[in-house]
């Protein structure tokens, strides 16, 4: 069985964002919800400083621990390892939400929906991404299940100006992804929580200045 | 496309449409997911071999533009005769017909009076083929700070190096990269997906880079090396790499200079060529140790080095005399104005050399071309000074050192288009210069009819800045006409130009603005009617701006009809120029531009209204033959290809490029003769130089009194300029990034120094004005040097929370700031800071 | 990083910046869910044991009502609360619910003969059954949530074994100074027992905590700065006031002072005192969360 994943070459990320507001084009997601995010910080002191960039998306967890606690079974792992929740089933208890050690879930708090990005009312476009949520319940990045299923790769990768962003599937050992872990010591992030993420990354701090 | 639910499946499987972006002037190839009548998505096309199927965010984020409810969707008239910042206009919505008659009625009696009368700020680069309306309007004038910003000496120089309007390193084959002040691959400037796709390729086949920046940008960032610089002290450091180069290392590409460039050319005491009888410029032979025509030594005889006496004067040639003026621009000096220990520049300039491998060789596709594989790239911030040409012709020369302009590895010239439009032969083996490439140059005029006084600059772009000095003070230059009318489109003069207080008095003056946009502005608050254009999700052209790497143009067609009541640019001027009575002008411009008049089989009737779809129509068949309309266009959405290495390299073959710019003085020259008898006094003719040298600068000169910082803005990849700063999707995120966007950067050892903290109220003052924010300490920035990103410059036109940190009102608009041979101005101020009580 | 480094960043204000970030996902009605079913079950429990009817039925209201109606107002689609109690293999919400739907059923056959006079007619070994029913999940109410919490390994500070006894030894104390008030409000002498209990378990709990906070003071990062806030950042007033000085000290002192003056006004304080400490210090424990900071791995 497939597990797909995503393994992310940090040196050629410039921390542009266009992941991000591909993914929030792609879902339409409300105010503040970003499945994809960069994540930056300043490192050093001056002269020797620099910026790093570190885009995050759900890790697709093998051990999910949103999934472990998850009360209402809203939240699963599908067969080829993404993790999804089942809005239909969610009661909205964040109890995911506090569990996921990368805080990659959004809480649709009521009313959120009802207003889009300029205030009152929704725009077109709006409207019609909306539709796809329900407030009072949990989303997540899908890792683009549903462009997936069609055979095509997430809008967040297809978009990645320096193709830093990898996807396919980590389960064969002479893949594409299982190669460039092994040739690059690619490490997913936060490993002692034990979540065996399927999102890694190769090379994350800069050459030093 | 559902994604968390169980939404029904839609019954409609829409569609993907192929287009072009428009988020910013460049055009990135797209394609558009429509269903139901609603775009749903965006993503690059990957078919396009420009961006490679890549967008950056704001291209992604075109669909919030097309449907941000905050557009202007009619058009719209003043009702509150009172104007000024922070007044609400009033405004009322009207039909187009009442709009037209309005804007017809005004400008059409300011036409009548005095069509210079009237004053342009136009934007629109993705439509550069319309920016001729004012032309046939009959107004010279260019009310706006686009272009000059960044590029008023650097397109000059490109053009007049090699007919190229941009340039960028060769990203497929350079080894060594220098990024002066530019966002090159990481940020800004050209096609940023795919140029950002090329240099993390080059960068992980083991292309080093070495960023010059006062602040820790992108390129700094990823860069193998950031070299903290102070502002406008680029060109020293450059100046002492070549001082390296040429007297230390003695490591230069001679055999390219002698045979690309006129370096060798002989020149005299008084900087001008050495010619015979026939007035050929004459070079050393160094075989017959006699003075000879270019033309009938063989390059390896030609001396570059040396002081000859040729009829009892001396003469040497143009390199030498750089390398005399060099010799006083030692590292050691070039230190203490850059603050680049001289070590560095020692150390850089040796690896720089070292990687240029002088003397190799590459085959491609059969052919041998010079293989140079190092090369220095920058634009606007290492060069938008008051002694811009200077900086311009400093980083071509020292390229040109290694021998690596338009060869493989080197640093390439981008033009506006490949069709080679500004590749002609001109005098003495050389290149013809072609400092302007938007519009021809009205010849010397006293009193002038540009309010730019465009005719006093023959090698400049226009410089908006001057605006500010002629129009609040006509009598200076004897303007004998004041405007009083303003068109604006797709510009915000207000944001974009330095000097904001003296723009807004302009502004005041007006008696009538009408603007063409999409939704209200600084600038657009002063209309009196606002004519709403469609986004570029709804409206129709061809693009080929700039592109580097390939050539060919795009399409934009609309995804969508268009939401409310807009029309397509090319409409409105169109109904414009038909109302105002100049229909057969306009048609008559549009065949001269479009290159129709020599294709007369394409050309408009004078007298025809050409609805937008046959004008595009006409331009793609003309360009791309019969069977590839627009039709062909809207199926397959572009004909780009990458450029085949005879395009790229050398295009002009063996004609030479300047090394020595012996024209510009001798322009200077002219001008000077004209100004005299136009009985002009006082005009500056200083930067009128063959040879760029370190000189000190009016924001040097500023910091003797008293002023001790600089302050600097810059773009990053998640805006365009201040405009996308009011779209909610791009401004949460850069919002987020409180170390570049957060407020008016500051370095963490000047702001303990200051006893400033992240969070307090900051006001900085410059010689011109002053702007208040709040501060942000960092690391990432030259401790005597505040940043402001564009993100926080937008005053709160919108609802959205844009800042209010103008940084142009720091800057000074005037001639004194201004580079007088090309127009550019000073993009940087000097200021003092103060910490404000909460 | 080692236990011995310096905190090399600040709580991130959003989740573009990197650096400790709070949990705000569970807010003060998780957190009076949480408080109610503590204090709830543990005077079920403790007047179960000591027979006091009334406590009993206070103790289930608290419960049933208290408890349920904070997780109904909390819950994004209340109407499926149902569902909360679908995944009871692995989630410790699940298992909760079926312990509090339990405890509703047991604690009810219990309290029906006592109030209402009615005698369900339960099968003979249901007599026994029904109260040991309602005592094993009162006494599983009452720790559960300490392991709904620790069951997140996002938040170092909740991930320790400690946490689920901790909100035992809180529960059984507040259950058994909420006995003592309402014994001493109906005029009755409070059993010597409960009182002594009350004074070990403050003791006791003092003592937990302690080693709690010191513990995590050397766990990694997250933890350590969690105890900054409590000692120092942010929570300090609330967990040095509320929960060291006004739920622990003054509780003990002025239970201790019990019999020498007015004894149901006292009661009413020594419980209050005791039960904002407790509802503080769940608070804090809730809002001092901190995941851990996110930074670029390095390769090799
Ligand atoms: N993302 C994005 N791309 C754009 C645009 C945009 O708005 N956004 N605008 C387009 C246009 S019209 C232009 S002109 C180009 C401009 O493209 P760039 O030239 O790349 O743009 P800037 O960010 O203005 O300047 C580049 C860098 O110069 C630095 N800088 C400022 N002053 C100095 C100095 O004195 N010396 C040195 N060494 N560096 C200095 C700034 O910190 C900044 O990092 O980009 C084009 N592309
Ligand atoms: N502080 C500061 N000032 C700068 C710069 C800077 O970096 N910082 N950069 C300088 C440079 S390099 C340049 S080139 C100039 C650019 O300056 P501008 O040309 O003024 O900048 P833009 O934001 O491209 O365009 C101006 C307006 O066009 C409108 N617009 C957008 N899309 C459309 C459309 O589809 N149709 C129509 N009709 N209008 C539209 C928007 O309202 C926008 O405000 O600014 C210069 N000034
Ligand atoms: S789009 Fe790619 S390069 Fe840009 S921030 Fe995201 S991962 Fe990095
Ligand atoms: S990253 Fe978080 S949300 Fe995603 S699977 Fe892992 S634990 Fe769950
Ligand atoms: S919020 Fe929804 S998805 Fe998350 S744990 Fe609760 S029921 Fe499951
Ligand atoms: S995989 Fe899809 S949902 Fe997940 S971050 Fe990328 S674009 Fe967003
Ligand atoms: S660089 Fe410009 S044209 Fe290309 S995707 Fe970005 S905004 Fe669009
Ligand atoms: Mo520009």
């Amino acid at each position: 069985m497939a597990r797909l994943g995503m393994v992310i070459d940090l040196r050629r990320c410039i921390g542009c964002n266009a992941c991000t507001i591909a993914c929030k084009q792609e879902h339409g997601t409300p105010e503040d919800v970003h499945f994809a995010r960069v994540v930056t910080r300043e490192v050093g002191t001056y002269p020797a400083t620099r910026r790093t960039f570190l885009p995050v998306l759900c890790n697709h967890c093998a051990d999910a621990p949103c999934v472990e606690v998850c009360p209402s079974g809203a939240s699963y792992i599908r067969a080829d390892g993404i993790v999804l929740v089942d809005r239909e089933k969610c009661i909205g208890c964040r109890a995911c939400a506090v569990a996921c050690p990368y805080m990659n879930r959004h809480f649709l708090e009521r009313g959120l929906l009802r207003h889009g990005y300029n205030g009152d009312g929704l725009s077109v476009l709006e409207a019609v991404k909306f539709a796809e949520f329900e407030e009072g319940t949990m989303i997540k990045c899908n890792l683009c299940a549903h462009r997936v299923d069609q055979g095509l790769e997430p809008a967040c990768v297809v978009t990645c100006p320096t193709e830093c962003r990898f996807f396919g599937d980590l389960e064969p050992e002479a893949g594409r992804l299982q190669s460039l872990i092994r040739d690059h010591g690619g490490k997913p992030l936060l490993p002692e929580c034990n979540t065996r993420p399927s999102i890694y990354y190769l090379d994350g701090e800069p050459r030093q200045a | 496309m559902s994604t968390h639910t169980a939404a029904p499946v839609p019954a409609n499987p829409g569609q993907w449409i192929p287009s072009t972006c428009g988020m910013c002037l460049h055009g990135c190839g797209i394609k558009v997911f429509v269903r139901d009548g609603v775009a749903l998505k965006i993503e690059g096309d990957a078919s396009n071999p420009d961006n490679l199927g890549k967008l950056c965010p704001k291209g992604n984020a075109g669909l919030a533009r097309l449907y941000d409810p905050k557009r202007i969707f009619k058009p719209m008239k003043r009702t509150n005769p009172r104007k000024g910042p922070g007044i609400d206009p009033q405004w009322v919505e009207i039909e187009w017909d009442e709009a037209y008659q309005i804007v017809v009625r005004e400008l059409g009696r300011v036409r009548r009076e005095d069509p210079r009368k009237l004053l342009c700020a136009i934007g629109d680069f993705q439509r550069i083929l319309l920016w001729g309306w004012p032309a046939v309007f009959g107004s010279p004038n260019f009310f706006t700070s686009l272009g000059n910003y960044c590029g008023g000496s650097y397109h000059p120089v490109n053009g007049s190096v090699d007919g190229s309007f941009a340039a960028i390193n060769d990203y497929e084959r350079c080894n060594y990269w220098i990024q002066i002040g530019s966002g090159d691959g990481f940020s800004s400037h050209l096609h940023l997906p795919g140029s950002a796709k090329r240099m993390a390729d080059a960068r992980m086949r083991g292309m080093k880079v070495v960023a010059l920046d006062p602040r820790c940008s992108v390129a700094a960032a990823k860069a193998d090396e950031w070299i903290p610089i102070l502002p406008g002290a680029d060109r020293a450091f450059v100046l002492g790499m070549a001082h390296v180069l040429v007297h230390e290392l003695k490591q230069f590409d001679a055999g390219f200079l002698r045979r690309h460039t006129n370096a060798p050319y002989l020149v005299r005491e008084d900087g001008r060529f050495l010619r015979d009888d026939q007035g050929s410029a004459q070079v050393w032979d160094t075989a017959t140790q006699a003075p000879r025509s270019w033309d009938a030594v063989p390059p390896e005889a030609m001396a570059l080095e040396g002081t000859f006496q040729v009829a009892g004067a001396s003469v040497r040639p143009g390199f030498q005399v750089w390398k005399d003026m060099l010799a006083e621009h030692t590292p050691e000096r070039m230190a203490e104005i850059t603050t680049v220990p001289a070590a560095t520049i020692r150390r850089i300039a040796r690896e720089f050399v070292e990687a240029a491998q002088i003397g190799a060789s590459i085959e491609i596709e059969g052919k041998t071309y010079p293989y140079r594989p190092a090369a220095l790239n920058y634009y606007r911030g290492s060069q938008s000074h008051a002694n811009g040409l200077f900086d311009n012709l400093t980083y071509k020369l020292f390229n040109m050192l290694v021998g690596n302009v338009d060869v493989p590895g080197g640093h390439l010239g981008v033009p506006l288009d490949h069709r080679g439009f500004f590749i002609h032969p001109g005098e003495d083996g050389m290149l013809k210069p072609e400092p302007h490439q938007l519009h021809p140059q009205p010849p010397f005029k006293s009193p002038p009819d540009s309010t730019h006084l465009l005719e006093f600059f023959p090698i400049g772009f226009d410089a908006g800045q001057l605006n500010t000095e002629t129009l609040l003070d006509p009598e200076r230059f004897g303007l004998n006409y004041r405007p009083e009318a303003m068109l604006l489109y797709h510009s915000n003069p207000v944001w974009n130009m330095p000097e904001t207080d003296k723009v807004e008095a302009i502004m005041q003056q007006m008696k009538f603005v009408v603007a063409i946009d999409i939704h209200l502005t600084e600038s657009t608050q002063w209309a009196d009617v606002f004519l709403p254009d469609s986004t570029f999700l709804e409206s129709t052209l061809l693009n080929c701006l700039e592109p580097p790497v390939v050539t060919g143009h795009s399409v934009r067609q609309p995804v969508v009809k268009p939401l409310g009541d807009t029309k397509d640019a090319y409409d409105i001027l169109t109904d414009l120029a038909g109302r105002l009575g100049f229909l057969d002008a306009w048609n008559g411009l549009l065949n001269v531009v479009c290159g129709f008049t020599a294709q007369p089989q394409y050309a408009l009737d004078p007298h025809r209204r050409y609805t937008v779809e046959e004008f595009w129509d006409r331009l793609a068949r003309s360009i791309y033959s019969d069977d590839r309309g627009l039709n062909w266009f809207k199926q397959n959405g572009h004909a780009v290809r990458h450029r085949t290495p005879e395009e790229t390299y050398m295009p002009y073959g063996n004609l030479r490029m300047p090394f020595y710019f012996e024209f510009i003085p001798r322009t200077g020259e002219e001008l000077r003769r004209k100004m005299e008898a136009a009985g002009i006094a006082g005009w500056p003719f200083d930067n009128y130089v063959p040879l760029p040298f370190w000189k000190t600068s009016p924001v040097i000169e500023d910091g003797k009194r008293g002023y001790e910082f600089y302050a600097i803005s810059f773009k990053e990849a998640l805006h365009t300029f201040g405009d996308t700063v009011v779209m909610p999707w791009l401004t949460e995120v850069s919002q987020k990034d409180a170390a570049v966007h957060g407020g008016i950067l500051i370095n963490s050892t000047t702001a303990r120094r200051l006893q400033i903290r992240s969070g307090d109220r900051v006001r900085l003052t410059s010689p011109a004005g002053s702007i208040e924010g709040i501060a942000q300490v960092i690391e990432g920035i030259h401790p005597q040097v505040l940043g402001v990103s564009n993100a926080i410059t937008r005053r709160d036109v919108t609802n959205v929370n844009t800042g209010g940190s103008p940084f142009n009102r720091l800057l000074t608009g005037s001639l004194r700031y201004t580079d007088n041979a090309t127009g550019g101005l000073e993009s940087t101020a000097r200021v003092s800071v103060e910490k404000l009580d909460a | 990083m080692s236990a011995t480094d310096p905190l090399p960043y600040a709580i991130a204000p959003h989740r573009f910046a990197v650096g400790f970030t709070r949990q705000t996902w569970w807010n003060w009605r998780i957190g009076a869910a949480f408080f109610f079913g503590e204090i709830g079950a543990g005077l079920f429990l403790v007047s179960l044991v000591t027979g006091q009817a009334l406590g009993m039925a206070v103790g289930y209201l608290i419960v049933v009502v208290g408890k349920n109606t904070a997780h109904l107002l909390y819950l994004g689609r209340p109407a499926r609360f149902w569902r909360a109690a679908l995944r009871p293999d692995r989630s410790w919400i699940a298992r909760g619910i079926w312990a509090t739907g339990l405890f509703a059923i047991s604690g009810f056959t219990l309290l029906l003969p006592k109030f209402a006079g009615i005698e369900l007619p339960i099968a003979g070994w249901g007599q026994p059954l029904a109260p040991a029913v309602a005592a094993a999940s009162a006494l599983f109410i009452m720790f559960y949530d300490g392991l709904v919490m620790k069951a997140s390994p996002a938040i170092p500070f909740w991930n320790s074994a400690l946490l689920p006894v901790l909100c035992l030894t809180y529960a059984t104390l507040g259950g058994a100074t909420l006995s003592l008030m309402l014994t001493t409000l109906q005029g009755g002498m409070p059993p010597p027992a409960l009182e002594r209990l009350e004074h070990w378990l403050l003791v006791a709990n003092a003592w937990l905590l302690a080693i709690y906070i010191l513990r995590m003071s050397r766990l990694e990062p997250a933890a350590r700065q969690t105890v900054h806030l409590l000692l120092r950042g942010r929570y300090r007033r609330a967990f040095l006031g509320l929960v060291l000085l006004v739920g622990m000290v003054a509780t003990l002192l002025l239970s201790l002072a019990q019999g020498h003056v007015e004894a149901t006004a006292l009661a009413v304080v020594v419980a209050a005192c005791e039960l904002v400490g407790d509802f503080t210090l769940l608070m804090v424990l809730l809002k001092s969360g901190l995941y851990s900071p996110q930074t670029a791995p390095r390769s090799h």
